[in-house]
């Protein structure tokens, strides 16, 4: 089983993603911080992060920052309110960017083919 | 009663006149006053008969001249002259011809004649005229109404003679000169100057010739002859023609009096009314092809040009051309148009050629064009703002010249110096049409600009405070109706919070689209492929509205330098407004085509037009048509376009209610190197993580 965490100050959204991954076959855990995700971080090593970027306290961006040098081989995926940043990610050194929506396919399906990227990579 | 008519009054000559014819010869040859009476009688009916002619010469005489002076028309008062020489109910001479002075050419020139050119069109003439009866008034009604005035075989023979204005030339010339008649007894012992020609047509026998006179000057002169009749020309008809002619030149130096003030009447009115058009008129273009042409025309020049001199290169531009001007130009004959028009600006004073013959300045070709021409300045608070140059005088009278003289400039100069002012006027307006352009301009700029601050502003918020709760909303409810059985009736429900989270999801992301706006990531793409990944992302939009799509993509499209992502958007929104307005199977045609430096796509819908005035507007951001929809998304499109160096153009057509083009440049080879460099300048900028722009 693969294992994600889920980074979102917003408490209805980590529930809810909780909920559609765990729904979906995989091992979910959620920080409500950047701070906190790099701790949870230092203690587990995730398959995959799904990273939201305005955040109180270390936005996603700086704890992107910290994640790549601490853990350059977990996957990020951001997933933020902010479509703008999307044409910037790939400068970030992020799997993906996808636009938060109520409709959680997208991400899903993101979420999919970045484990499939990297577990054919680590074949 | 000699003495009576020597000594006393006309009262008293007549008293005795009428006594003397009381008394009647006794007829007896023994009375010795008899004889007295008898020679008494014989002289006064004779001195009747010579009153009698005298006051029905003088009334016919007074006759001629009220006809004639009541006309003012150079060819009316030529034909009434030849009319009453020639009129069996006047003078009474079978032929007559008439030639006037050229003063310009120093010529005698023959104008008309009349008469008949047989001794059977004579009589023919004669016999209709006494059956007529008609009287002198109609008959010179009648001859100056025909119109075969100058097809008359006289007046034919007339325009063929033209005498130089020397003496011993011809014996027309020497009355001119002299002014004095001359009475030729006999053509062939004629001792004076007879030239061939006139010889040859007229002077065969007797004839007459008397100078046409106005005060002392002589205007021309009046030739009679009876060349059928051959009745002898008396004295007093010589002294009757004189007269006749003396009233004639008053009855033509009025008429030219009368044409002169006409002409300046006519200046003054066209100058008053060339003011009132040309300052009542701001488009420049307008004011300048008005100039070029009353120039031309109120003083009679078959063409002309309008230069405008620009001060900071030095050149002169032709503006404006009207008639021979145009050609002129076209054929860039230099020293009729740009040279002449830098000859006026150096001299800062008008240029006049009468005669471009005698001008080494010009070239054969040029003198064929033009014979003569004028050009003065256009100055205007002492600044000289261009030039009018005309070209080959055309004579507007029968009193005017085919050359162009003093007056002719200097009434140039008083319609040039309008001009210039007018020209001000209209630069002034223009440049302060430009100014109000370019401040609407700055104002929309402001209130896009504004707007989209504001746009950015409120979206940053929006995004992160409306975002997370409608995706917590429309997520959970997506997991609820999962749950429940197809039949439950509160899934119905939760499909309107789903939908409804999926609209405001919507009109989120058009806000954020507005406020992303970013400079684009160019690279060089193929633009078909973009319509045809846009046209996908709305396909299902396109099903549920059961439109036709009617695609025509042109398969030789050069690639261009797009920010392709970008660019769907901008199809997108335009696609997605099109559907928008499209009724239920209504048709949308979707187009790619090259059209010189430019690419279009072209999008067009069936449906509700959007009414003129709103179609400058559509681009505004939050401007709305009414229907569903944030009124970003065009405006969304215009500002990705314009950033792209292209524009988006919308129209209606008879086919399609509305039609949105999209003009995307061509990239140059240059475009491409300069987009590398600021592709490398900003992967330099991207090594620096997470610069501070949140």
């Amino acid at each position: 089983m693969k294992s994600l965490l889920v980074v979102d100050d917003d408490t209805s959204c980590r529930k809810l993603y909780e909920a559609e991954f765990s729904e979906e076959g995989y091992s979910v855990e959620a920080a409500s911080s950047g701070r906190e995700a790099l701790k949870m971080l230092e203690d587990t090593d995730y398959d995959l992060v799904i990273l939201d970027i305005k955040m109180p306290e270390m936005d996603g961006l700086e704890a992107l920052c910290e994640i790549m040098k601490s853990k350059r081989e977990v996957p990020v995926v951001i997933n933020s309110a902010y479509p703008s940043f999307k044409t910037e990610f790939t400068s970030w050194n992020a799997e993906a960017y996808v636009v938060k929506s109520s409709n959680l396919d997208e991400l899903k399906r993101t979420v999919r083919s970045v484990l499939q990227r990297r577990s054919l990579r680590a074949c | 009663m000699t003495e009576g008519k020597s000594s006393g009054g006309d009262r008293i000559q007549m008293t005795s006149v009428v006594k003397c014819w009381e008394l009647r010869p006794c007829g007896r040859t023994d009375c010795p006053a008899h004889g007295a009476l008898e020679n008494a009688y014989q002289t006064l009916g004779s001195d009747h008969v010579a009153l009698e002619t005298k006051l029905r010469q003088s009334s016919m005489l007074f006759k001629i001249c009220n006809v004639m002076h009541a006309t003012i028309e150079l060819e009316r008062i030529l034909k009434i002259i030849l009319t009453s020489v020639t009129s069996g109910n006047a003078l009474g001479f079978n032929r007559a011809m008439i030639f006037l002075v050229d003063e310009e050419n120093a010529v005698l020139e023959g104008r008309m004649g009349i008469g008949p050119s047989s001794m059977e069109e004579a009589a023919r003439i004669w016999s209709d005229l006494q059956a007529s009866g008609a009287s002198f008034e109609t008959v010179v009604k009648m001859s100056t109404e025909s119109p075969g005035g100058p097809d008359e075989p006289l007046t034919q023979t007339a325009k063929s003679l033209v005498f130089p204005l020397t003496p011993g030339v011809d014996v027309t010339v020497q009355s001119v000169l002299e002014k004095k008649p001359f009475h030729v007894k006999d053509a062939a012992s004629f001792q004076g100057p007879l030239s061939q020609n006139l010889r040859k047509d007229f002077g065969r026998s007797e004839f007459v010739v008397v100078p046409i006179m106005a005060k002392d000057r002589a205007l021309g002169a009046l030739i009679v002859d009876n060349e059928f009749s051959r009745k002898p020309i008396t004295g007093d008809e010589v002294d009757l023609l004189t007269s006749l002619a003396h009233q004639a030149g008053l009855a033509l130096e009025n008429a030219r009096v009368y044409e002169s003030l006409k002409l300046h009447f006519s200046e003054v009115s066209t100058l008053q009314e060339v003011g009132k058009g040309i300052l009542s008129t701001t488009n420049l273009a307008d004011v300048l092809q008005l100039i070029a042409r009353i120039s031309a025309q109120v003083i009679g020049a078959s063409g002309s040009i309008l230069w405008l001199h620009d001060e900071d290169t030095g050149q002169v531009i032709p503006r404006a051309s009207f008639g021979k001007g145009t050609i002129i130009v076209e054929r860039k004959l230099k020293n009729l148009g740009e040279e002449l028009a830098r000859w006026t600006l150096a001299e800062k004073a008008p240029v006049l050629v009468p005669d471009t013959s005698s001008d080494v300045r010009f070239s054969d070709e040029e003198r064929a064009v033009a014979a003569s021409l004028v050009a003065v300045p256009l100055t205007a608070l002492d600044a000289i703002v261009g030039v009018i140059t005309v070209y080959d005088k055309m004579a507007r009278s029968d009193f005017d010249t085919n050359v162009f003289e003093k007056e002719d400039e200097q009434f140039l100069a008083i319609l040039a110096d309008q001009a210039a002012i007018a020209v001000q006027n209209a630069r002034l307006f223009e440049a302060f049409k430009e100014a109000e352009k370019r401040l609407r301009e700055t104002q929309t700029l402001l209130l896009r600009t504004e707007k989209l601050a504001a746009v950015g502003e409120m979206s940053a918020k929006m995004a992160h405070e409306i975002r997370n709760p409608l995706t917590s909303i429309g997520g959970f409810a997506r997991r609820v109706s999962k749950a429940l059985k197809a039949n439950d009736p509160n899934r119905d429900y939760l499909e309107v919070i789903i939908r409804e989270t999926d609209r405001l999801e919507r009109i989120l992301n058009e806000q954020l689209q507005f406020a992303q706006l970013s400079r684009p990531r160019l690279k060089m793409e193929d633009l078909n492929s973009v319509v045809e990944q846009s046209l996908v992302l709305v396909s299902e939009e396109a099903v549920h509205r059961k439109a036709k799509i009617l695609k025509r993509l042109s398969l030789d499209l050069p690639k261009l330098l797009l920010d392709s992502d970008k660019m769907k958007q901008v199809l997108i929104n335009i696609l997605q407004n099109a559907l928008k307005f499209l009724p239920v199977g209504g048709k949308i045609k979707l187009e790619t085509k090259r059209a010189g430096d430019f690419v279009h796509v072209i999008i067009g819908n069936e449906g509700e037009r959007i009414p003129g005035e709103l179609m400058d507007r559509l681009f505004v951001p939050f401007f709305t048509s009414g229907k569903d929809g944030t009124g970003l998304g065009l405006a969304v499109a215009y500002q990705i376009v314009k950033e792209h160096g292209g524009e988006i153009r919308v129209k209606s057509d008879d086919e399609w209610s509305t039609v949105f083009c999209v003009c995307l440049p061509v990239s140059t080879n240059q475009d491409r190197r300069r987009n590398l460099r600021d592709r490398r300048s900003r992967l330099a900028d991207r090594r620096r993580p997470f610069a501070d722009n949140f």
